[in-house]
């Protein structure tokens, strides 16, 4: 069984390994295997509601969290004021060591091997792929066939007025590739996307800003590791736009990609650009700035809030006018970076297309922004591609188990505006999705498909089972140490008032997980609740092709957008945009009259008078 | 049939998908029927339960478009004539096989029948199911199916135009506004939670809270507007008892002034059966004439006998019972045993009628009665005072529907405790009280929400967020 990973980012690397994790064989094709697992942008993991995805990648086996431990030069916990639910590690991360650490670790998976190559083509056997044509006319024959893209389809960078072909500053793009998948009947996308300017640290003397270095605690992503002792930490530092710089940017707009209109796509609205800061909040006298290694050592700092893509040498004057940049020299200069994509709502919820069996897509191409969102999708379509090759059903996870749930389905069920980003908003189950909780409740899917072990498994069980005698000692949900624990009294305060309770010997994490449980036992009770309630719609599944006897009586919106969309099931058609609860109940009832057509229950012919 | 206490199963849970392989019962307001009241049936088994319930004629069928006779078997030898509508699959109310029946319109009997139904199987349908099927063919829209309600719900002209009004214009205003009052919360907090990693950040307290208060007072007049409109089941049963001379029509048409009384001649139920609607100071009561009794052995005084005893073991636990005497001459033997006994245990309120008549009879007025004059108006107030305080309250009808009622009574306190100080911890709670809110809001007006797009959309057209 072999699966063909095209592409080496965050997506490709967990594809890779996923797949070969449950047996397959797999060939990473890369345009430069030095590029693998490459940090393309900003210099950290994790962050508001990405933290719980990253989390959830390590609970299924993925690599994501073990490197950026590894590669940690601060760990922080976000929104620690806000309540568990919407918590979020983020770990600032040296780039090099990140992406040398995913490189070495991929090359070194038993059955991963890695080929330098360009993939023009995606060959089409009678609707199921049938391997891939390489830019020098190779062919390579596969089971199943993982695209991840990235920026590369067709990249188009910018500059001020230059624009150049690439994927990446340095990076050629993969020019043949759109045309095939279009022959394919894809209908593709153009999105955008940028980043920020680039100095030297050399060059500034930042040391009048307002500095933020992490704790020096032994935060991490992984459940499954120990992040390695004694990291390195290095600080990040917190400066602002000036009037200064907003007078330079409106006097230079029309250089700027963005003034002329020269940009075909539209780029995220959750990340604008200066341009766009400086011209739709032009009643902001300043814009906040964060200046990040990096890497450890290196001299590169990534000047987190300035991205634009104004010619290089306006981008200098920007920087010059940010408090503590005075004397800063440019190592690169900002830009924005179109590319083709694919919308998602022509895969299945296994990420496979539907147009060609086989055919699996994840990452940028599928409309998505950063790298947890890469790396998500990756781990779920290399697994599904190996399994696909076995005959075996691909994982789907529910929203209410995941975010990676939660984000494949919002992909699969929308056509991108812009790049997609997750957020905890996203998800209407966040009380239970929790980003110390991920291992919990993805440790039986994740055995039950093979990228976790028995051994995992069974230490999971130990923990459970240690949270639940931890609970139970705290009496019934009336009991009054119980209900300390519910007003925030902690595991440990209560040990030492009762060495009944210490002598359970709970680590931290199950005494943590204990106070949660207990502390939110009532909403995350409603929450499922409302879960249970959304399963018989989640569970009702629709058919492939929807006739006009399902949809003759729906609005025409409606049945337009389920036309388009497809959706799997009665849950997945309940939150289209277009589609209203009469027109589910419409749908519902449509097919419960198609069952009993296919079906007559024998009651409809005892007795009723004729 | 031994008693009225049959166990009905609870109504489905509303909001969940339409379960169409059981078959649903409930009573519907007829319209245009006049006097008649109407069950409906719709479900795979519609036709069967018919045949199980009711007795047809050997050679009457049940056939789409044709009215087809029946009687209801209330024992004793005595029935009850019914009509039957059947419509069959598709092409019905509901889309599935829908059989009405047409009976008189005496409450008694539509709970029998609906009890009847639900014995040989049938599930009561839970409220609104059938007009949620009717929105879901898209015969009415979500509010004009409220407006048929509260129309067919409304005592007079007067109510009516507030009803249309209130649902047209401001019922409309006050949805559109609430939404967005709610949407407004959500974006702040969730942009605060989503797009502010910084812990040193506050919320903008001042906006939060102007826009608490502003959700807060709306959603609150989302459920108070509610009383001023009681809907058909908010109304108090009074029923009224005594001889056929005691005055009894002409004391519901005083209570009643210009309501329109309806007649219901059907023989077998009762005789001389009379209905009337009136609001009295804020409460909506449904006035019954009762059967009276005649002493003789007529096959009428027979039906009469049967029917005033069918009523007594069906006669609502919570109606008020007026018993009505004519103060000019004496009362036939036995009949205040037997209005006694009917009235068991519900509250009485007794009336000397025709205190305006120079006669009296030799005992005087019954002590604890009071004394009226249908005709002149004598003595009314305060029967309306002891009818008030006898009557037990009726239960609360809303103008928001139950999911909004659940959802908004669900949000107050956290937007309250929002209010009242801190909440940074609360806030992905309170989040989820909003998102339910407008999703009830939406579930009513049949609305297609991509709830987190349009959040997201608030967001970035108020906040600069993003790095």
């Amino acid at each position: 069984m072999k699966v063909l990973v095209v592409g080496g980012g965050h997506a490709g690397v967990e594809a890779a390994r996923a797949a070969a994790r449950v047996g397959a064989r797999v060939e990473l094709i890369t345009l430069d295997p030095a590029a693998i697992g490459r940090m393309s942008c900003n210099p950290s993991i994790g962050g508001l509601a990405k933290g719980q995805l990253a989390r959830e990648v390590d609970a299924l086996g993925g690599l994501m969290g073990i490197a950026a431990d590894h590669a940690a030069i601060q760990f922080r916990m976000l929104n620690t004021r806000k309540g568990p639910a919407v918590q979020s590690p983020r770990a600032q991360t040296d780039k090099e060591r990140y992406a040398a650490f995913v490189r070495a670790t991929t090359v070194g998976t038993p059955g991963v091997s890695v080929r330098r190559g360009q993939v023009a083509a995606i060959l089409d056997q009678g609707g199921t792929q049938a391997g891939v044509r390489l830019t020098d006319g190779t062919r390579l024959s596969a089971d199943a066939i993982v695209l991840t893209t990235g920026t590369f389809l067709r990249g188009l960078m910018h500059v001020g007025d230059r624009v150049s072909a690439g994927g990446r500053i340095g990076e050629a793009p993969a020019r043949q590739l759109s045309a095939s998948l279009r022959g394919l009947g894809l209908e593709l996308v153009r999105l955008k996307t940028g980043t920020p300017p680039r100095i030297h640290a050399g060059s500034v003397d930042l040391s009048g800003l307002e500095q933020h270095i992490g704790p020096p605690d032994d935060g991490r992503f992984s459940f499954r590791t120990d992040p390695p002792k004694d990291r390195p930490s290095r600080p990040t530092w917190r400066t602002a736009t000036t009037e200064a710089t907003h007078d330079v940017v409106r006097e230079n707009l029309a250089r700027s990609p963005y003034g002329r209109g020269a940009l075909e796509s539209t780029g995220p609205r959750y990340c604008p650009s200066l341009e766009d800061k400086v011209v739709r909040f032009a009643d902001r006298d300043h814009h906040r700035v964060f200046i990040e290694h990096e890497t450890t050592d290196g001299p590169s700092l990534y000047l987190n809030g300035l991205s634009n893509c104004l010619p290089a040498e306006i981008q200098l004057e920007i920087v010059h006018s940010v408090p503590g940049l005075a004397g800063a020299r440019l190592l690169r200069p900002g830009y924005a970076v179109e590319y083709d994509a694919v919308p998602a709502y022509q895969l299945r919820p296994t990420l496979e297309c539907r147009a060609l069996s086989g055919l699996f897509l994840a990452g940028q191409i599928n409309g998505t922004s950063g790298y947890e969102e890469a790396a998500a999708q990756g781990l779920v379509a290399g697994l599904n591609a190996a399994r696909a090759a076995r005959g075996e059903d691909g994982l789907v996870l529910g929203r209410h188990e995941a975010y990676v749930g939660v984000l494949i389905d919002d992909l699969v069920s929308c056509c991108p505006r812009e790049p997609y980003r997750m957020f905890t908003s996203r998800a209407e189950y966040r009380l239970l999705l929790r980003q110390d909780n991920a291992d919990r409740r993805l440790a039986e899917r994740a055995h039950a498909v093979g990228l976790l072990d028995d051994e995992a498994l069974a230490l999971q069980h130990v923990r459970e089972a240690n949270i639940a005698r931890g609970i139970r000692a705290l009496g019934q949900s009336d009991a009054p140490r119980r209900r300390r624990v519910a007003a925030g009294v902690t595991w440990a305060t209560l040990s030492e008032e009762d060495p009944s309770l210490s002598s359970l010997g709970l680590d931290s994490d199950e005494a943590m997980q204990v106070e949660l449980d207990v502390r939110y036992a009532g909403y995350v009770a409603r929450q499922r609740r409302d879960v249970e309630r959304a399963a018989a719609l989640e569970s009702t599944p629709l058919p492939e092709a929807l006739d006009d006897t399902l949809l003759g009586q729906l609005r025409l919106e409606a049945r337009e957008v389920l036309r388009r969309i497809r959706p799997a099931n009665l849950g997945q058609a309940s939150r289209l945009a277009g589609v209203t609860p009469a027109d589910v109940q419409l749908l519902a009832l449509g097919l419960a009259r198609a069952e009993r057509v296919r079906h007559p229950p024998n009651e409809r012919s005892a007795g009723a008078p004729a | 049939m031994s008693s009225a206490t049959g166990e009905t199963p609870p109504p489905a849970e509303p909001g969940g998908r339409p379960d169409s392989t059981d078959t649903i019962v409930a009573p519907a307001t007829a319209a245009g029927f006049g006097v008649r009241a109407l069950v409906r049936l719709s479900g795979p088994r519609a036709r069967q339960l018919v045949g199980a319930v009711l007795v047809l004629a050997p050679d009457a069928t049940c056939s789409p478009g044709h009215v087809t006779d029946a009687r209801l078997d209330l024992g004793d030898g005595v029935d009850c004539p019914v009509t039957l509508l059947t419509f069959l699959a598709p092409r019905s109310f509901t889309g599935e096989d829908v059989v009405e029946v047409h009976l008189p319109g005496w409450p008694v009997l539509v709970t029998e029948l609906v009890r009847r139904f639900v014995e040989a199987g049938a599930r009561v349908a839970a409220a609104g199911e059938f007009t949620a099927r009717a929105v879901v063919l898209g015969r009415l829209s979500p509010d004009q199916a409220l407006a048929v309600g509260r129309l067919t719900a409304a005592a007079d002209p007067a109510e009516a135009a507030a009803a249309v009004s209130l649902l047209t214009g401001e019922l409309a205003a006050l949805h559109g506004a609430l939404r967005s009052a709610l949407l407004d919360v959500l974006a702040l907090i969730e942009a605060h939670v989503d797009f502010e990693e910084e812990d040193t950040e506050a919320i903008d307290t001042r906006r939060l809270s102007g826009g608490l208060a502003r959700a807060r007072e709306l959603a609150e007049r989302l459920l108070s507007t509610a009383t001023s409109l009681p809907a058909h089941d908010g109304e108090t049963d009074v029923v009224l008892l005594g001889p056929p001379n005691a005055g009894k029509s002409s004391l519901l048409a005083a209570l009643c002034p210009g309501a329109e009384t309806t007649i219901s001649p059907q023989p077998g139920t009762t005789r001389d059966m009379l209905e009337a609607h009136v609001h009295h100071a804020g409460r909506a009561y449904r006035l019954l004439d009762g059967p009276g009794i005649v002493e003789d052995e007529t096959p009428l005084a027979a039906l009469d006998r049967h029917a005033a005893r069918r009523f007594a073991s069906l006669l609502p636990v919570s109606a008020v019972i007026l018993d009505v005497e004519d103060v000019s001459c004496a009362p036939a033997p036995g009949e205040r045993a037997y209005r006694a006994a009917l009235a068991a245990g519900r509250p009485v309120v007794r009336i000397d009628n025709k205190v305006d008549l120079p006669q009296v009879r030799a005992t005087g007025r019954r002590p604890g009665s009071l004394g009226v004059s249908a005709r002149d108006g004598t003595g009314l107030p305060a029967l309306w005072e002891a009818l008030a305080a006898a009557a037990p309250a009726p239960p609360a009808t809303d103008l928001a529907d139950r999911t909004e009622r659940e959802a908004m009574t669900a949000l107050l306190p956290s937007l309250r405790d929002a209010e009242a100080g801190d909440f940074d911890g609360a806030l992905p709670v309170l989040a989820l009280a909003l998102r339910e809110a407008v999703a009830a809001l939406d579930a009513r007006t049949d609305r297609s929400a991509d709830l987190v797009e349009e959040v997201l959309t608030r967001i970035y057209a108020t906040f600069c967020v993003g790095k």
